[in-house]
């Protein structure tokens, strides 16, 4: 037994053929019924390069690939008018906090991944450890933030700890903050803490992006506006980019986490 | 189970012109190394022998491809090589299928699947080699280039294809990107939108493509090589290759045009190679083709140069000035209805071509030490070999070496069609991403290589044991399992060991490092 997947066999199975080409046609007239007069004109546009392409191109096929082909595509072409699902809107990967009084806080809780792959074999070559926290502009003492890990004050940011490119030099990027290993004997989590400096006059802006692989959930990011607990994963599925890395000579990166 | 295939007395590609090209190439190479004063980059052995692998493997396709249109020029079709000319072994072949086969295929589209499966969200390679820990981009988040799709971590260029989406789905009126020119990819995800959502659609119209890919490389393997494993053997090597598996659930266009590229050759095959035949309808056709799949993604570049190298020039002209002709119509008339709605067509990677080639006027005008020096801050050699590691260029060697005359050429002319604009970008990015679109031809030889290696193999094995049929058999099938088995270690080594290691390679192309 064989299955013919080629040959025209236009003078074998005629009625077939003719059926495909019929489906594929209407699939093109539906496919015109669009909401907007630039869809029309772009659908009408691929559906003639594509569709009567196919046409022209496959008529070495065999019949029922056609007809296959053609059935697909009339179906797909109803559902895309028929199926009321929009294209996704994915949210903003990079957005700003203000921070503009002493009373807001920036939380963050990183829980390290001490029995991942990446953490043993960093730690095991002498990775060192380092927050990054990722802020607006050049940020130098007194007009600057202050960053806290488990209650106690590590760094102030200031522009020796500038890391990666700054277009520009209100441009956002990463603060680069060394921290002790000590840091890390018996503490199953870093509860870090962002602050605007008591002695700074003008708002701070810490970024923040979205979410996907947080160590200790989705709510681990947490902005306090003076009043109340606000969590960005709520309102805008994100998190702000506080970050734990693993590092080794050179600036490798064993891993990052957040 | 050798690969033979009918003697050709003269061709476009003659071994003796290859090794010919190949040796002049460098030649050229350890001259321009020798010659040029000592720069820093050339201060020790790793970083001189990446500027003269770079150089020859570069100056080789050159004068192949060189060597190749002059033989086309002069030689007719009564004496070339050209497939046109040779009848293949057995051209049935290519039309009937048995069950058993249709059951392999199935196994290899299933492969396909679950490899698509296992890279999705956080684990697809092209989001992955962005992240901190694959030391490129250290400067991003920890999810490196990431956006989030229905709730999936993808790939963040998708985020500029959305527009576009909207508009083909009606939810959005025309918005001018970098991405004006792909709008044909969109209009294929715009039909899995309504039933799986936006990520799935993205990474669903993936699959399907990697399926046709799959399915495209088995039929050019078993039309072109006379032995019939060559085409499972290609099947397998194309559902786990480091390039489908790098764009599997990515939000963008790249794992469609690779597949696409590799229907056009079975498509040129059907249409202007099957027989002399090489009308003007039929290189409208495959002109259609070319242009409806050049608005997917670039494939048109890679068609082109396929087209104008593959037939022989002198008597089948008219055929690629026709099918030239076509896809640049294609292409033009989208860009007046899309300008005329709106968009931009700037930007992106016609801007960066244009780029590139500005780059190489400067190259040329800077005489021999900066055509030396591309050879080092281009990167050619870890542009290819990020495309496709050591083995498969080694596997390869040996299929070419094995192949019949004409499967070879036919082979060296994909390789030249993908190579080519892959090393000529160069100047600007180095992006094994496009050197990629030569997977047809260097997947098939790699087959044979595979092939080749099962035979002696399976040889070694009967005059040690028994030495009969069944026992060669199985000797072979061992033997070849063993090594797709290996292959296929490497190319999902992020998923074994953690490692993003070829991902990266996939990603930015090799430095000096071997």
């Amino acid at each position: 037994m064989v299955i013919d997947l080629l040959g025209n066999s236009l003078d074998r199975k005629p009625r077939v053929i003719m059926m495909a080409r019929g489906i594929t046609l209407a699939a093109i007239a539906i496919q015109l019924v669009a909401p907007t007069f630039e869809a029309f004109v772009f659908r009408l546009t691929f559906a003639t390069i594509y569709g009567i392409g196919a046409l022209v191109i496959a008529g070495r096929s065999a019949p029922f690939v056609q007809l296959a082909g053609a059935s697909t595509y009339l179906i797909a072409s109803i559902a895309k008018n028929v199926i009321d699902l929009p294209v996704a809107e994915p949210p903003s990967t990079l957005w700003g906090q203000i921070i503009d009084d002493t009373r807001q806080e920036v939380a963050h809780r990183i829980i390290p991944p001490y029995g991942s792959r990446q953490w043993q074999l960093g730690w095991a070559s002498d990775g060192k450890p380092f927050i990054y926290v990722c802020a607006r502009g050049r940020l130098e003492p007194p007009e600057t933030l202050v960053v806290m890990v488990n209650g106690s004050a590590i760094s102030e940011l200031n522009t020796s700890q500038m890391f990666g490119p700054r277009p520009q030099l209100e441009s956002v990027g990463f603060y680069r903050i060394p921290v002790l290993r000590d840091l890390f004997n018996g503490s199953p989590a870093l509860d870090i803490q962002v602050r605007r400096d008591v002695r700074a006059t003008l708002p701070m802006e810490i970024c923040g992006t979205i979410t996907a692989r947080p160590t200790a959930g989705f709510e681990s990011s947490r902005f306090f506006d003076g009043t109340s607990w606000i969590s960005p994963w709520t309102t805008r599925q994100g998190r702000f980019q506080i970050e734990l890395r693993l590092e080794g000579p050179g600036g490798h990166v064993f891993g990052a986490w957040y | 189970m050798r690969a033979t295939g009918p003697s050709n007395p003269v061709g476009v590609f003659r071994v003796r012109k290859e090794f010919a090209s190949v040796t002049l190439a460098i030649g050229i190479s350890v001259f321009l190394i020798c010659a040029l004063p000592i720069a820093d980059y050339l201060a020790d052995w790793s970083a001189l022998a990446d500027i003269a692998t770079g150089l020859a493997v570069s100056l080789s396709f050159l004068f192949i491809a060189i060597s190749s249109a002059f033989s086309s020029l002069k030689t007719g079709q009564t004496v070339l090589p050209s497939i046109t000319t040779h009848t293949y072994p057995e051209t049935r072949r290519t039309r009937n299928v048995t069950p058993f086969t249709v059951l392999i295929l199935m196994a290899v589209l299933g492969l396909c699947s679950l490899e698509w499966y296992l890279h999705r969200d956080d684990r697809n390679p092209f989001l992955a080699s962005s992240r901190p820990e694959a030391n490129e981009d250290t400067w991003l988040t920890a999810d490196g280039y990431a956006m989030l799709l229905d709730g999936h971590i993808a790939q963040n260029d998708g985020t500029f294809l959305l527009p576009m989406l909207r508009m083909f789905t009606g939810d959005a009126r025309p918005e001018p990107s970098e991405f004006d020119a792909r709008a044909g990819h969109l209009y294929v995800v715009s039909f899995l939108v309504p039933w799986l959502g936006t990520y799935w659609a993205f990474a669903g119209t993936n699959l399907v493509f990697w399926w046709l890919a799959v399915v495209s490389v088995w039929w050019l393997g078993i039309r072109h090589w006379s032995e019939k494993s060559i085409g499972v053997i290609g099947a397998v090597l194309v559902a786990t290759s480091q390039g489908f598996i790098f764009m599997g659930t990515a939000p963008q266009p790249h794992a469609v045009a690779y597949a696409v590229f590799g229907v056009l050759l079975v498509v040129h095959d059907l249409l202007l190679n099957r027989q002399l035949d090489t009308s003007a309808s039929k290189a409208v056709r495959f002109g259609w083709a070319t242009g409806a799949s050049g608005l997917i993604y670039f494939v048109h570049v890679p068609s082109l140069i396929y087209l104008w190298l593959v037939m022989p020039l002198r008597t089948h002209w008219r055929a690629m000035v026709v099918g030239t002709f076509t896809t640049l119509s294609i292409l033009a008339f989208w860009q007046v209805i899309g300008s005329y709605l709106g968009l931009s067509f700037s930007g992106g990677n016609s801007a960066l071509a244009t780029e590139a080639i500005a780059n190489w006027m400067v190259v040329v005008r800077g005489g021999l030490q900066n055509i030396a020096s591309w050879g080092h801050y281009s990167r050619p050699r870890g542009t290819l070999l990020g495309a496709f590691w050591y083995p498969w260029w080694i596997l390869a060697a040996i299929g070419w070496w094995k192949s019949p005359r004409i499967a070879r050429n036919w082979a060296m002319v994909v390789l030249i069609a993908a190579f080519a604009p892959a090393l000529l970008f160069t100047t600007r990015f180095q992006l094994p991403r496009v050197a990629f679109f030569a997977y047809p031809g260097m997947l098939l030889l790699a087959s044979v290589g595979i092939d080749e290696i099962a035979n002696v193999g399976s040889r070694i094995v009967s005059s040690f044991v028994l030495g009969t049929a069944a026992v060669r058999r199985a000797a072979y099938i061992a033997t070849v399992i063993t090594i797709l088995m290996a292959l296929a270690t490497v190319t999902n080594r992020d998923l074994i060991t953690g490692s993003l290691r070829f991902a990266v390679n996939f990603h930015y192309a090799l430095g000096t490092e071997w």
